[in-house]
């Protein structure tokens, strides 16, 4: 084999090496190709034609996959926040509820309307019956249209409630 | 197949070439003398048209001590799109034969 067949034979081959898979066999098919043809110079010429094309076919792949690398990401994420988004407003709702709730046993307990024997049935009563009873309904008002807001209701009125219901325990 | 591709005019040459003899098998570098491309222009093509299925390849292996060559045709459907292609470029067909003649 002559220096210059080997350098273009070199050159060829390193390209190959570092192309995409798919470009690799189109890679393979030029050494084959350049193998055939008798002129060194042809073979040489053939060789840097090879390269160029075989970095241009690489390169148009890597962005290609990159393309997709970033379109499946924000597919993701979007689907992610499609998953989380009534969730969150779900728990949102809940936590409004309670605050309402809790405000309004604040300003009853400043009147003279609950005596204080009937004091801890009023914590009991809009800290956690009537708070979690309006999450239980509006869960199960919306489970059908809007099942995740209703997830995000139910759970955050459970955890609410649960916390209630230990502080009274204890 | 895939959408209909734009035509250049060296893929219009390499087309032209492939229907001189539609269902033969070619060499790259057989394509290459026949069309004076280059084969930084002419792999892009084929493998552009391969992608379109408009072009399918196999190895073939030769005499010992030789890599195996990879070789190309149409397609069916290739040619009945190789033929339609050519057909409508026909306005444009003075730029092939100037593409032929400079052997670019």
């Amino acid at each position: 084999m002559s220096p210059v067949r080997d350098v273009a034979r070199r050159v060829l081959h390193f390209v190959v090496r570092q192309a995409p898979p798919r470009t690799r066999s189109w890679g393979e098919a030029m050494i084959g190709e350049m193998d055939h043809i008798d002129d060194e110079w042809d073979a040489l010429l053939w060789a840097l034609g090879g390269t160029l094309a075989l970095c241009r076919c690489s390169l148009i792949e890597h962005l290609r996959n990159l393309r997709t690398l970033l379109a499946e990401e924000v597919s993701a994420q979007t689907k992610a926040t499609h998953l989380i988004k009534p969730i969150l407003s779900g728990v949102g709702v809940a936590v409004v509820i309670l605050i309402i709730s809790m405000l309004t046993l604040t300003s009853l307990q400043r009147t003279s309307w609950v005596e204080p024997s009937q004091v801890r049935l009023a914590q009991l009563l809009f800290a956690v019956v009537i708070p979690d009873g309006l999450c239980l309904f509006a869960a199960l008002a919306l489970w059908r249209p809007r099942r995740r807001l209703a997830s995000g209701i139910l759970a955050a009125g459970a955890a609410l409630g649960a916390h209630s219901i230990i502080f009274f325990v204890a | 197949m895939k959408e209909r591709f734009r035509l250049s005019p060296q893929t219009a040459l390499v087309l032209d070439a492939f229907l001189e003899r539609p269902r033969s098998w070619r060499y790259g570098y057989d394509i290459s003398r026949d069309t004076g491309l280059k084969s930084g222009t002419l792999y892009p093509i084929l493998i552009r048209l391969a992608d379109h299925e408009l072009v399918e390849t196999r190895w073939e292996t030769t005499e010992s001590g030789k890599p195996p060559r990879h070789m190309y045709r149409l397609t069916p459907e290739g040619i009945r799109s190789a033929r339609a292609q050519l057909r409508d470029y026909g306005p444009r067909k003075s730029s092939m034969v100037v593409l032929r003649e400079a052997k670019i």
